[in-house]
Formats: C-alpha cells, sequence, structure tokens
C-alpha cells in the first residue's frame, strides 16, 4: 500500500472521529436527562431571563425545531467552530471565549512538554546505552515512580513550599495584575515567574515516563539484527547508536511526542486550577460551577478536534519516517 | 487434588520465585498489603465518621505528635451525675456546679463547648413556663488572676443546652488569657418536680490532636485517608478488571474474525482513544449524578482499548499457528479455540496491564473528586483535597491535611505500578534480563 | 603462517542463574582460501564461536581463556576500539542468521553497503556508492538496487546483498552462520551456488556454519563438529563424511533423509541437549551416545589424531 493510500486512509479516520465526536457530544449535551426546554429553562434559571430572552435563546438553540433539524444544526455549526454564546456574556460567542485562554493553556502545557520530551528522551536514549548500570536502573525507577504521582498535588505541595513558605513564586494567576502596559520585558519575565511552578510539577512527574518509555524502544531495537551487524562492521558505537538505532527508533518515538501534545488538555484542567493559572482548564472549571453549558460544550468539542489533530500528525509523521509506508509495496 | 491443580500450583511456585527475585515488586508488594490492612482494619482504626463526625477538635488542628506541649489539647470535664440542688424554695430549685479546669498553655484553645443536661417532664415545665416561670442557666469563668467574666447567661429551651464558643468569633481568646487553673460556675435554676439537672460537661478543643490532626471542620483527617483507602482500591482495582476484561475480549474476538469486521472494530476503539477521558468524564459528572459506580464503568469503558490492541495483534499471530489447525481438524469448534487455545496465551498480558491500568484509574478519579465531581457521599483521597484546595487549606498552613492524601494515592499507585511491572519482567520474554 | 589460528578458547556467559559455558576448550586452524564447516545441534556453541572470533560475545559473556590469531595478530589482546578499527569488517566479515533483518529499514540498500567504505577507508558518499554498484553486480544483483530499502527485496535478494555487504572491504576471511537457513530449498541453492562462485574467484577463507550437514559438503574443505560447547571432531570434509569416527558424527550423518540409495531408517539421537551451566562430567556427550562405557561418564576425552589431520575426542580411540 503506497503511502498516498496511507495518509487517505488516516485522513478518513480523522474525518470520522470529528463527526463521532460531534454526534457524541450534541447526545451528552443536549439529549441527556430532561426535556430540551427543562435543560434550557435550568440553563437559564440563575438568571433574570425575560420572555423575550428566552425566545431568543430557543431560536438559538433550534429548540423550537424538530429533532433532527436540530441535530443537523448544531452539526453545521460545530464544523464552523460556532457553538452559540456564553450564558454569562450573553454577546459573546463561545469560540471567543475559548480563544481567549487557549493561548495560555497552550503556552503554559506546550512549555511542559517540550521540556519533558527534550529530557526524557536524552534520558532515555542515555540509558539504553548503557543497559543494566545504575543510571539505567535509576532512570527506570523515575518512570515507574513519576507515573504515580498526580502532577497537580505536586504542585499544591511546591505552592507550599516554595510559595507560601518561602514566598519565591506567585500563588495564583498566570501574570501579576501590576505590569506596566507596553513593557514587554516585565510582562515576559512576570509570565516567566508565573509559569515556573506549574511547569515545574508537570515535568517532574511526566520526564520519567518519557524517559523510559523512549528507552525501553531503543532497547528493543538495540536486540535487532541490524544494530549487531552494524557493530560488526566495526562502526564506532555512537554511529550505531545514533544512526541506525535512533534512526529507527524515530516512528514510534515521534508517534509519542505528536501523542503526548494531544493529552495536554486533560493535565491543563487540574494543574490550572491549582495554580488558577487563566487558561482553558480553569474555564472549564468555571463553566462547571455556572453551567455554562454552551461553553462546556464548546470546549469539550474543541479538545477533541485538537486531539484528533495530534494523532493525525502522529500518523503522518510516521508514515514519513518509515521508509515501508513511505515508499510503499 | 487433580493434575490440573497440581500443575496450577506448581506454576504458581514457580512465578513466586521467579517475582521474588524483584526487588521493585516486592516493596510493591508490601505496600499493596499495607494499604489493604488499612482499608480493612478501618472500623477498628479509625472509629471516627470521616464525613459526619465534625468538631474532635479544633478546625486546622496539628496531629498530636508534631505539635510542641504548648499546643492546647483536647481536655474533657464532667460534673458527677445528678448534683445535688444547693437551694430549693417550694418548687424551684438551684444548682451551682463548679468546675476546675488546669489549663497549661499560653494559647487559647480552639473552642470551649459546654453542655448541660437536663431532665425535665415537657408538659410540667410548659406549665410554669406559661406562668412566666422560665429555667435559666448562668456560665462564669473565674480566671487565673481571679478575674471573673461572666459568658452566658439565658433561658433554657431544651434538655440538651449547649454553649459553643464557636458561635462569637474571639469568644474563646478573651476567656482564656493564660495558662493556670480556671474555675468553671454553672449555674441552672428551674421550676417543677421532674426538673433536674443531670450533668455538665465541658469540653476543650485543642489545636493539637490524632495521628493527622483535622480539616476545616474539626474532623479527623486520619480517619479520611483510612476509609478513603477502600474507596480507592475498589475502584482502582473494579475499574481496571473492567477494563481489561472488556479489552481483552474485544482483542480476541476482534483478531479472531478478522478481515472487515477486524477493521472496523479497531477503527472504533481508535476512534475512542482520541476522546480525552477526564473532560468526558468531567462533562457526565456535569450532568448526572456522580457516583462511584458511575466512574468505575465509564473508566472501565475509557480504558480497555490499549489491552485489545494488544490482545488483537497477538490472537492474529497465534490464529496462524498450526496447532490451531490441528485443533479444527480434531473437530475443535471456533468458541473453543478462541477460550482453549488462544485466550490462555493472553492472560500473562492481561495480567500486568491489569497492575498497571489501576493507577490510571486512581489518578483520574482523585483529578475527578479533586474538581469536586466526585461521589458526594464518600470520602476518597481527591475529595480530601478538593476540600483543602476549597478552603485554602495551605494558607493556614495544614499540611497534614493536603500531604497525606497525595502521598497516598502515590504509593497506592507506585505499588501497583511497580507489582504490574515485575509481573511484566516476569510473563513478557523480551523484557527479561540475563 | 596459517590465516587463522584459534587456539582453546572458552567463552563463557556469567549469567545470574549460573555460568553458561558456551564454548569450552575449541581450537582449529584455517588457512587462506580454505572452508571450515562448524556443524552442530543448536546451542552447541557454534554461533557463540563466531563471536569470539570477532570479538562480539554479547554481555553477560566474555572470552575467559584462549587466543584467536589472525593474520598473525592476537585478536584477543586488542582493545575493543583497536578491535573495532583494525579486525571488524576488514579481517573478518560476519554474515548473520537470518539475514532478512540484518538490514537497517529506514536506510537504502547502497548506504548500508557503503557504510564501512566510508566509514574505514575514507571514502566519499559518491564513490562508496559506486564501488556499492559493482559489489551487487558481484552477487549477480541488479546495481540499481542501491537506492532501494530493504523491505522491497525478496528473501533471496536481501541475502545476496549481506553477502555483497560482508565482502565489501575485501576481509580474507568471512563468516556464514546458517547463512541459508531461512531460505526455500531453491534459493538455498542459488546461494549456495554464489559462495562457491565468490570462494574461488576470491580466494576467500570461509567458516561456514550450520546444522545442515548437506550444505556442509557443498562447501567445505574441512570439518568441525562441535556438541556442548566442545569439538567432537575435526577433519577433512571427506574423512569425516565418508568415514565418520565419533558415535555423535555417525548418528548426526545417518539423520540426513537421502533421495538416493537405500532406504534405510533415519537415526534419531534420543535425549536432548545439556544444560551448559552444569553440563554432564566426563564426555558431555555421553548420556546420549550408544556406546557409552563407564570412563566416558568420569574423563573427559581427549583430542586423538586417528588419521593424519583427522581429530576424534572419544574413548573409543583413546584406549591405546
Amino acid at each position: 500500500m503506497g503511502f498516498k493510500e496511507y495518509v487517505l486512509r488516516k485522513t478518513i479516520y480523522a474525518i470520522i472521529t470529528v463527526i463521532a465526536i460531534i454526534i457524541l457530544n450534541y447526545f451528552i449535551f443536549l439529549v441527556l436527562p430532561g426535556n430540551p426546554v427543562h435543560l434550557l429553562v435550568q440553563m437559564t434559571a440563575g438568571y433574570k431571563v425575560n420572555p423575550e430572552q428566552l425566545e431568543y435563546l430557543k431560536k438559538l438553540y433550534g429548540i423550537d425545531q424538530p429533532p433532527l433539524q436540530r441535530f443537523i444544526n448544531y452539526f453545521l455549526h460545530a464544523i464552523r467552530f460556532d457553538f452559540g454564546y456564553d450564558l454569562l456574556f450573553e454577546q459573546k460567542p463561545v469560540i471567543n471565549v475559548i480563544l481567549e485562554r487557549l493561548p495560555n493553556t497552550i503556552l503554559l502545557l506546550g512549555t511542559a512538554t517540550i521540556i519533558t520530551i527534550i529530557l526524557g528522551i536524552s534520558l532515555g536514549v542515555k540509558a539504553a546505552s548503557r543497559p543494566g548500570t545504575k543510571f539505567d536502573s535509576a532512570v527506570v525507577f523515575s518512570g515507574l515512580i513519576g507515573y504515580s504521582f498526580a502532577s497537580w498535588w505536586v504542585g499544591m505541595v511546591l505552592l507550599y513550599f516554595l510559595g507560601y513558605m518561602l514566598r519565591l513564586f506567585p500563588l495564583r494567576g498566570t501574570v501579576s495584575p501590576d505590569i506596566p502596559p507596553g513593557d514587554v520585558v516585565a510582562y515576559i519575565k512576570d509570565l516567566l515567574w508565573h509559569m515556573t511552578l506549574p511547569v515545574t510539577s508537570l515535568v517532574i512527574v511526566s520526564f520519567g515516563g518519557y524517559a523510559l518509555v523512549v528507552r525501553n524502544i531503543l532497547v528493543d531495537i538495540l536486540t535487532e539484527d541490524f544494530i549487531i551487524t552494524a557493530r560488526a562492521k566495526g562502526l564506532p558505537e555512537r554511529i550505531v547508536l545514533f544512526r541506525h538505532a535512533l534512526k529507527a527508533a524515530a516512528p514510534p518515538i515521534i508517534t509519542m511526542v505528536a501523542l503526548s501534545f494531544a493529552f495536554i488538555f486533560t493535565g491543563a484542567i487540574l494543574t490550572e486550577s491549582v495554580f488558577a493559572w487563566e487558561g482553558m482548564g480553569t474555564l472549564i472549571w468555571q463553566s462547571i460551577q455556572y453551567r455554562n453549558y454552551p461553553v462546556l460544550s464548546g470546549v469539550f468539542t474543541i479538545v477533541a478536534y485538537l486531539v484528533v489533530l495530534a494523532f493525525y500528525i502522529a500518523d503522518f509523521l510516521y508514515g514519513v519516517l518509515d521508509p515501508r509506508i513511505r515508499v510503499g509495496r | 487434588m487433580s493434575v490440573k491443580t497440581k500443575i496450577l500450583l506448581m506454576k504458581l511456585k514457580d512465578f513466586w520465585f521467579e517475582y521474588k527475585r524483584s526487588k521493585s515488586g516486592l516493596i510493591g508488594l508490601g505496600i499493596l498489603i499495607f494499604f489493604v490492612s488499612l482499608a480493612l482494619a478501618a472500623p477498628l482504626i479509625a472509629p471516627y465518621d470521616p464525613l459526619r463526625d465534625t468538631y474532635l477538635a479544633g478546625a486546622y488542628a496539628l496531629p498530636a505528635w508534631a505539635a510542641p506541649p504548648s499546643v492546647p489539647r483536647n481536655m474533657h470535664l464532667e460534673s458527677p451525675s445528678y448534683p445535688k440542688p444547693i437551694r430549693i424554695v417550694g418548687d424551684y430549685k438551684e444548682w451551682n456546679v463548679k468546675m476546675l479546669l488546669d489549663y497549661p498553655c499560653k494559647e487559647p484553645p480552639a473552642r470551649m463547648i459546654i453542655q448541660i443536661t437536663l431532665e425535665y417532664d415537657d408538659e410540667e415545665l410548659k406549665s410554669f413556663t406559661s406562668k412566666g416561670y422560665m429555667p435559666w442557666y448562668s456560665i462564669v469563668v473565674v480566671k487565673p488572676d481571679k478575674k471573673e467574666m461572666e459568658v452566658a447567661k439565658a433561658f433554657i429551651e431544651t434538655k440538651a443546652v449547649r454553649f459553643d464558643t464557636g458561635l462569637k468569633t474571639g469568644l474563646v481568646e478573651k476567656i482564656f488569657t493564660m495558662p493556670g487553673t480556671y474555675k468553671i460556675l454553672v449555674k441552672v435554676g428551674g421550676y417543677g418536680l421532674t426538673f433536674k439537672l443531670v450533668k455538665v460537661t465541658v469540653d476543650i478543643k485543642g489545636k493539637a490532636w490524632g495521628i493527622l490532626g483535622t480539616d476545616w471542620q474539626g474532623r479527623d483527617v486520619w480517619s479520611q485517608l483510612v476509609w478513603g483507602t477502600r474507596t480507592a482500591l475498589i475502584i482502582g482495582i473494579l475499574a481496571s478488571v473492567l477494563g481489561v476484561s472488556i479489552g481483552i475480549l474485544y482483542g480476541l474476538i476482534s483478531g479472531f474474525l478478522g478481515g472487515k469486521v477486524d477493521e472496523v472494530m479497531m477503527r472504533l476503539a481508535d476512534v475512542l482513544i482520541a476522546i480525552p477521558k477526564l473532560p468526558l468524564l468531567i462533562a457526565l459528572a456535569v450532568i448526572l449524578e456522580p457516583n462511584i459506580w458511575l466512574v468505575i464503568v465509564l473508566l472501565g469503558f475509557l480504558g480497555w482499548m490499549g489491552i485489545a490492541k494488544v490482545a488483537r495483534s497477538m490472537t492474529l499471530q497465534i490464529k496462524t499457528m498450526q496447532y490451531i489447525e490441528a485443533a479444527y481438524a480434531a473437530g475443535a469448534s471456533n468458541a473453543r479455540v478462541m477460550i482453549r487455545h488462544i485466550l490462555p496465551q493472553l492472560m500473562p498480558y492481561a495480567y500486568a496491564n491489569l497492575a498497571l491500568s489501576v493507577p490510571d484509574a486512581i489518578l483520574v478519579e482523585a483529578g475527578l473528586s479533586f474538581l469536586g465531581l466526585g461521589d458526594p457521599r464518600r470520602i476518597t483521597w481527591g475529595k480530601m483535597l478538593h476540600e483543602a484546595q476549597a478552603t485554602a487549606a495551605l494558607s493556614q498552613g495544614a499540611w497534614w491535611w493536603v500531604i497525606p492524601p497525595g502521598l497516598a494515592i502515590a504509593f497506592l499507585s507506585m505499588s501497583f505500578v511497580l507489582i504490574g511491572h515485575a509481573i511484566d519482567e516476569i510473563l513478557n520474554p523480551r523484557l527479561r534480563k540475563l | 603462517m596459517p590465516l587463522l589460528e584459534v587456539e582453546n578458547v572458552r567463552t563463557y556467559f556469567y549469567t545470574t542463574r549460573g555460568i553458561v559455558k558456551a564454548v569450552d576448550g575449541v581450537s582449529f586452524t584455517l588457512e587462506k582460501g580454505e572452508v571450515l564447516g562448524i556443524a552442530g545441534e543448536s546451542g552447541c556453541g557454534k554461533s557463540t564461536l563466531a563471536y569470539s572470533i570477532m570479538k562480539m560475545v554479547p554481555a553477560p559473556g566474555r572470552i575467559v581463556d584462549g587466543r584467536v590469531i589472525i593474520e598473525g595478530i592476537d585478536v584477543t589482546k586488542l582493545s575493543d576500539e583497536e578491535v573495532r578499527k583494525t579486525i571488524r569488517w576488514r579481517k573478518i566479515a560476519m554474515v548473520f542468521q537470518g539475514a532478512m533483518n540484518a538490514l537497517n529499514p529506514v536506510y537504502t540498500v547502497g548506504y548500508q553497503l557503503a557504510e564501512p567504505l566510508i566509514i574505514h577507508q575514507g571514502l566519499t558518499k559518491k564513490e562508496a556508492i559506486e564501488v556499492a554498484k559493482k559489489y551487487l553486480e558481484l552477487v549477480g544483483l541488479n546495481p540499481e538496487l542501491v537506492y532501494r530499502y530493504p523491505h522491497e527485496l525478496s528473501g533471496g535478494m536481501k541475502q545476496r546483498t549481506v553477502i555483497a555487504m560482508a565482502l565489501i572491504l575485501n576481509p580474507p576471511l568471512l563468516i556464514a552462520d546458517e547463512p541459508t537457513t531461512a531460505l526455500d530449498v531453491v534459493v538455498q541453492a542459488q546461494i549456495l551456488n554464489l559462495m562457491k562462485k565468490l570462494q574461488k574467484q576470491l580466494n576467500l577463507s570461509i567458516i561456514l556454519i550450520t546444522h545442515d550437514l548437506s550444505v556442509i559438503a557443498e562447501l567445505a574443505n574441512k570439518v568441525m563438529v562441535m556438541y556442548a560447547g566442545k569439538v567432537m571432531e575435526y577433519g577433512p570434509a571427506e574423512a569425516v563424511y565418508l568415514n565418520p569416527q565419533h558415535p555423535y558424527t555417525k548418528a548426526l550423518l545417518g539423520s540426513i533423509p537421502r533421495l538416493h540409495g537405500d532406504v534405510e531408517k533415519l537415526t534419531f539421537i534420543p535425549g536432548v541437549p545439556p544444560d551448559l551451566r552444569n553440563p554432564p562430567p566426563g564426555c558431555r556427550f555421553h548420556p546420549r551416545c550408544s556406546y557409552v562405557m563407564d570412563v566416558c561418564k568420569k574423563e573427559e576425552p581427549p583430542l586423538i589424531e586417528i588419521e593424519p589431520n583427522h581429530y576424534v575426542a572419544c574413548h573409543l580411540f583413546a584406549k591405546r
């Protein structure tokens, strides 16, 4: 099967997944318990909504239309990233609310993930090149241990000791409120200062697992015949490790990297709550508190989209890196 | 004992011999045994209801062992039962109960609660109060420097009168200003033959208590931790068992049937992998009423994909083996081939996976509880952290409420990870070391 | 001076479950242009011996005794770095078991052929590829295959490629470990013919390791029969095939099905190869030998020369 077919196949799967997500989302948020109208009334129960607004909302969500029509509407909107309007700020489209918070989350978790990946891969490669040594055992052990700790709890502890007790770091927020506008350097410094603890808590917990997986992939590959052949050829160990083993390990490792970006958002919710970081996580938290369903629905869908995208990129890269797929036969 | 049982026992013995070689596996097992013992012994070692027994001591009380002696502890005084009244005038009786409290600390306690228990016939009392003759009580505290302070004076309205300094901010600090002997004078007066003073008790709620102190409502943190162990184990193990069972069967059937069915089944699995667990659980918890069985089922249905893929690829490999053909030639049905020939070979991967997916379930559930979306009727470690976070426990310095639950989550998860890793090393030939 | 001298090599594996004596005192010599066939069951130590010659024994194994001298250089005395730079692939090259997997799937055939030239001889990539093309022709393949990836080749083509790759630095000695085992009979014959042709053309010395005696018969001048890490019989091919002396050799030869000749019963050797952590005392073959005597259970038989250059390690011949 050639490369073109591979890409086509993966694209179709991605599309199917997206459709499935939209359907799933629809069912969760609009069809589950209760009459949609009841739900709507529930949603607006906290606020003073006059009959006109109620009619407007009803029309907005198409509740006055037959079910199939409703679904089709929802579907068409969802594909265009239109999730309706925020219940708290009625004029604000949900998508805008999301886009305000999204960059913060990506900044925080993207940084943490990148650091984790770099640390993890370097440690994993080093461990694989000296199997059975203390270093190797330490890497394996730290991988297994890190997997058990909740990064958000580590964040709480760090916050307590370094933030509250030693006052080295701020206790909440993305940026301090008193940065003079226009002062970019101060802004960036402040941002980094706020980012340090959350990023640290995320990295501490994850780099071990990463290193462990990379190490296992490499150790596996190093038992392959072509590695023994490479050594028999009298190639320096450095070349055997980096040019042969690592290159052959690239497809699964890159896939893993792409996937870790996919699962960024799951970690977001909890860590952001602990540090009161203004990102998607706290957005979800607030939307839950206020029963802000349109926002929740939108966030969920966007997150799922991003996950699908990450998977898709992972698959694509895998195909590019592995000549068995790229060249095909 | 049948031959089969003998063989099984031998296999287990061999397995255990191998397992003993793994230092980390033994550590994991030890930790697990510790937690299971904790969970089983809960009623014995943690007699307090983790959610309902409030104000066992002051709020945010330090663990007893972590507090220096200068931190006040709980104290309890009781008067003798049915004391004699000091004055009787007709139907009227008056009591004057004096209690001595040796209070050793410079720091005032968190609370003082004085309970006055009475006995009377409701009807009789009503007849007196309608005439304007109400029973009353007063509490006077004489401090060590002889200064007197009247802390309460009111009419009696129930058989169990309760004076709680917690109801008025700053009161207990005004009362207890120095170490020394305090005299607590409780005067009660009431009408009627049946009106009797049963007992007066004085409870001083200290600022240090127990193995792990108290939370914001004075509840025993140690009890919460111990009872939370049960929930964690139940959720972790059941969710994992459910997930692995589904996964193995799914993978077995998919690989066995092959062809288009296999393709579709695997695509479905791929789609499901892309769904982020926590957001989905959050979404569902918001809509439906959260309870642990729902969480267990959902975790099971979200975590089977990994083992399913492994089971499927193994099934595909095994399917082509000659002994499968031989089995068919000997007249075996599809079901028999699947169950007797293929399934046993998948089990080694299942066991390791079983252990390794428990931590994931525990962590996801802890995260869910942390966000306040857990089962409200049960105590879980995540819930403890949720309350701690919500009441800003750390800014009160209540490390004993924040660190133990997190460590418990980590160590319980760690134990399963180590066990799973040890099992994997034994059963998975590729990982074997020489 | 012989091309290769192997003197009393012992290679042990120090595992957590005991010391595995994989090669326990093996000696032989090889002249330039000679082909030695090493035969024996799986696990008898032949592959480990090959790795020992190249000083590539994987952990936890080590060469604990003996010498390997190639073109006058004692390999066992060299450091790893020296072995890598001077011996491997330049003096001794190896074609491994299962050549299918000896090629890295993410690099082109040409690159893998060219690699030793670039590293050891300092050729540029372009020059090396040109040389690679010539070697592909030498093994009977289309030189344009240099641009292909391994998965695009058939099993037989891969095997030829691996042979070309082994010869690329013109080593005087080639070790072939089970070169035909994974191939079907037709391709097997092609590869054997190719090896015969190359041997004559390049005056190659070859050590051919296999459990298939019929393969050895095609190519070898000398034969060495190994069992449980020790040499059982060693001598010129004709002598060993036509006049086998050791009971083990006789049994092995008797177990080859033949198309022609009288239909005799196939012999098979009862029992299983021994656990090399705890080999049987005395002659290691004695538990399975039909000629076993008391002395076989106690003393190890020495190698006795029963004919010129034909050696056997068996008490049947040690009586004098």
